[in-house]
């Protein structure tokens, strides 16, 4: 794992999670993102207003979406001390499948929300076991 | 029709969020915050990584800053982008805060809160987004946590 000092470096390397990202929930194949996403990471989300989802949470819902494209128009990434802070704009196409459980919209709202829209996430990244991990995910807006 | 006044680049986007974190900032070190009424969309909400629990919404949001006794903030970094219409920001700063009470339900105790935050540099990501009247309001606030 390289060194990270400035907002460049930063900016390429969380450009690239951030893809591996989108092919993982694309591909199906949610290995990359388990080994990627720290054990206390936590999803928050402008559009659900309840408590934070957790990573195993996070993961089933991840499991549950279909037909995943997502354009990044953007990616800005800095150092902040011994983390890595970033935004995200991109364009979303996802549909899903199953009921969320309690305190979750339904899935077509959920579809309905988030598919079709341009929305803009930020998040937080910290090194552990030997890569960059995201410990902090949050939905911020709409962008569109 | 987009007016001259509604294109914002990336310059005046720091320009307009290092203002108004400064005047967020100021309301809370010279005990004015319910001054931030202004500052804040109604569909305000907070949300924070370390002080998990349903984010807070605008009325909350307020309850909670009035309860700071005492606070020392000083900035360290900021970044702004204008992303479509709204402007989404970072950033890092130096905090010293005292709450005289504790928070309500739902929330860690004032002596917790202190504990977690108080002393510590701590990193936000925010967005912000011009209301009817044009003025730029802060429509979700979320902390990171510590970066020290």
């Amino acid at each position: 794992m390289s060194a990270i000092r400035t907002s460049t470096q930063a900016t390429e390397l969380v450009s690239r999670l951030y893809r591996n990202w989108a092919d993982s929930l694309s591909q199906h194949d949610l290995t990359w993102l388990t080994e990627h996403l720290a054990d206390d990471f936590l999803f928050t989300s402008f559009l659900i207003p309840g408590p934070a989802i957790r990573k195993t949470q996070f993961l089933e819902i991840a499991a549950q979406l279909a037909d995943v494209r997502l354009d990044f128009r953007g990616v800005w990434a800095e150092i902040a001390g011994p983390i890595i802070m970033s935004h995200a704009d991109l364009d979303v196409e996802e549909r899903f499948l199953a009921d969320l459980g309690p305190a979750m919209p339904r899935p077509e709202e959920l579809t309905q929300m988030v598919s079709g829209r341009r929305l803009i996430y930020a998040s937080a990244w910290r090194p552990q076991r030997g890569r960059w991990q995201c410990f902090s995910h949050h939905q911020v807006t709409y962008a569109d | 029709m987009i007016r001259k006044d509604d294109v914002v680049t990336d310059d005046s986007a720091l320009q307009i969020v290092t203002d108004l974190y400064s005047r967020w900032a100021k309301m809370l070190m010279t005990g004015t915050f319910a001054e931030m009424q202004e500052l804040l969309a109604d569909d305000f909400r907070m949300t924070s990584y370390i002080v998990t629990g349903p984010a807070l919404d605008k009325q909350r949001f307020l309850e909670v800053g009035q309860q700071v006794e005492k606070a020392e903030l000083t900035f360290r970094t900021i970044w702004a982008k204008a992303v479509g219409s709204i402007i989404v920001s970072r950033v890092t700063l130096d905090v010293r805060e005292e709450f005289k009470a504790d928070l309500g339900p739902g929330m860690p105790s004032s002596a917790e809160v202190t504990r977690m935050l108080s002393g510590h540099r701590l990193a936000y990501a925010s967005a912000w987004r011009r209301s009817a009247s044009g003025a730029w309001q802060c429509l979700h606030h979320h902390m990171f946590g510590t970066v020290d």
